[in-house]
């Protein structure tokens, strides 16, 4: 309906003819025809990944271990051709649309489905000889071999989910290792060396091909998105900070802060259309990310909710300027609506009453609108001036 | 948005396929060889906790050594327990020092692991039964020892049955 709509408006406009207007819509309604097919193919891939890991845990009784260990590899066997299959048939460039998608979920549910088998059999493997090694243990053997496999995924939503995978069971494993090992001063290094995960990773990201531009996207999306949150948690040590040993706290702040330069320094070629000002966003938007995440923790200052709210919409304003400067329209409008919860929590935090809620809530709407009316008179000039890209300056 | 693939080599992406199933082969194939050059032994066990032996899909337990606790002579993650005696047999244990372990061994464990919480996987229906069993027999468990200090579990006994042969007919009744 919503595209409909569009179509309807942009050609009243004159920026389409109606023939135009015409072709988009059959292009958009073959490419969207077999949603619901693409839909239940992946449900009924992820429901034979999980039933055969069901499977498996009901340690099901009824045939010998080594009867069960066979039709295992039987079962895998099939799946794996069968995943081989789905990865040759690559769809042609004069094949349909809706049937070049199809073919792409179905190689997409083949490859979720022999992750499902694999781990479902690693822990047939150790239910037969009772080896009660660690789940851990499993889940990265379950990453490692079928890390080939899952490169020839075309999913960005599958990366995000296999991404995440991958550190939360190096990170266990980590945890695992290190816990009975280590002294507090060494978990505290541990815990400020956390963030810099996410900034390698998006610097992992960049060097990636063309051919895996999904994997390329998750990575990117998982990255800033993890950042952010480190940040964002940051502020709330405004609200209440144990004291830590500073000597690990700084040796992780400033591991980061030379990750955080070279990954910016490193990609700071594809922010060259920007002008100068716009750079500056990217900057100011990392930097203060930055002391977001370590400096509320090394001031020490506790009981300051002053301070969380103050850090916390500047961090998202930052970021919000940098996401305009780099034409994330989304980014920027998640940016300013978190504001605007921030500032709500301000008034829940900081007015008892309902006069002061009241009056407060009846001067900061009067300023929003005036903030609004400059911005309308002035976007051009205001936009210009923080290094918006000119056809880019937000209504 | 779909990217046009790059060339790749079909025969990566039967390797890519199959190598899940390969590794998983391999795994099958060490185990079973595992088990089959490990040196067996019969250790009686008792419940970690009495009132809470099941958990999920797998009982929980501890081995019951009958050694005293470890001389200053090791300690910690440098202790380990020397076995002795015939394959399938209750082993006389002790502690000695992980390095250097006398001649006269079956088999020489990790300390550290072999006083651990065990666990022993068990079909879905048959955990209650065996839980109740347990209470009730006395019972032990094939521990496969390998040359490396680790082991595994082999089959439980119920008062020297294969437990299947006392819970299984019990199951059939109700």
């Amino acid at each position: 309906m919503t595209r409909a709509k569009n179509l309807v408006r942009w050609v009243a406009q004159g920026l389409l003819s109606e023939a135009q207007a015409d072709a988009i819509e059959k292009y958009e309604a073959g490419r969207t025809k077999d949603t619901g097919l693409k839909v239940f193919t992946r449900i009924g891939a992820l429901a034979i990944a999980i039933g055969i890991i069901s499977l498996v845990a009901s340690n099901w009784d009824a045939i010998p271990p080594r009867l069960k260990l066979s039709l295992d590899l039987l079962v895998g066997i099939s799946f794996a051709g069968f995943a081989a299959r789905q990865l040759l048939a690559t769809p042609t460039p004069t094949s349909e649309t809706s049937v070049a998608s199809l073919s792409i979920a179905w190689r997409e549910a083949a490859i979720v489905i022999m992750l499902g088998w694999t781990a479902a059999s690693i822990a047939l493997i150790s239910q037969v000889f009772q080896l009660g090694g660690h789940a851990i243990d499993a889940a990265l053997t379950v990453l490692v071999v079928t890390t080939p496999l899952a490169l020839y995924s075309r999913s960005r939503a599958f990366y995000v989910f296999w991404l995440l995978a991958w550190q939360a069971t190096l990170g266990g494993e980590l945890v695992r290792l290190m816990e009975e090992r280590l002294v507090e001063a060494e978990v505290v290094l541990l815990v400020a060396l956390a963030p810099a995960v996410p900034v390698v990773l998006a610097g992992l990201a960049s060097t990636l091909k063309r051919r895996h531009a999904a994997l390329r996207a998750a990575t990117e999306w998982l990255a800033v998105t993890e950042w952010l949150l480190a940040a964002s948690i940051g502020t709330l040590f405004f609200y209440q900070s144990d004291s830590i040993d500073m000597t690990y706290w700084s040796l992780g702040a400033a591991t980061t802060a030379a990750s955080l330069i070279a990954v910016i320094g490193w990609r700071l070629p594809v922010f060259a259309g920007l002008p100068a000002r716009g750079r500056i966003s990217v900057i100011v938007a990392a930097t203060l990310s930055w002391a977001c995440v370590y400096l509320p923790v090394a001031i020490g200052v506790d009981d300051a909710g002053f301070l969380n709210a103050l850090s916390f919409c500047a961090l998202w304003l930052a970021v919000a300027w940098a996401a305009a400067a780099l034409r994330w329209r989304r980014v920027v409008n998640i940016a300013t609506h978190v504001v605007g919860l921030r500032l709500v929590i301000v008034y829940i935090e900081l007015f008892a009453d309902l006069l002061t809620t009241g009056i407060g809530l009846i001067i900061s709407g009067a300023l929003l609108l005036l903030a609004v009316r400059v911005w309308m008179k002035q976007r051009h000039r205001i936009g210009r001036w923080l290094g918006l890209p000119d056809e880019e300056t937000p209504a | 948005m779909n990217v046009p693939e790059a060339e790749t080599s079909a025969r990566m992406k039967w390797v890519a396929a199959f190598i899940p199933v390969v590794c998983v082969a391999l795994l099958m194939v060490r185990g079973e060889v595992r088990s089959a050059a490990s040196k067996k032994y019969l250790i009686p066990i008792t419940g970690y906790d009495p009132r809470d032996l099941l958990h999920g899909q797998y009982i929980r337990f501890r081995f019951k050594w009958g050694v005293e606790a470890p001389t200053s002579s090791c300690e910690g993650p440098r202790c380990c327990l020397c076995l002795r005696g015939d394959e399938m047999t209750r082993p006389e244990v002790e502690y000695v020092g992980c390095e250097a372990p006398p001649d006269t061994c079956g088999a020489v464990l990790s300390g550290v692991e072999a006083t651990r919480r065990q666990r022993y996987l068990v079909p879905e229906h048959a955990g209650h039964a065996l839980e109740a069993e347990l209470r009730d027999r006395d019972a032990s468990v094939e521990v496969q020892c390998s040359g490396d200090g680790s082991f595994a579990l082999g089959e439980l006994y119920l008062d020297g049955q294969p437990w299947r042969e006392i819970v299984y007919p019990a199951l059939q009744f109700h």
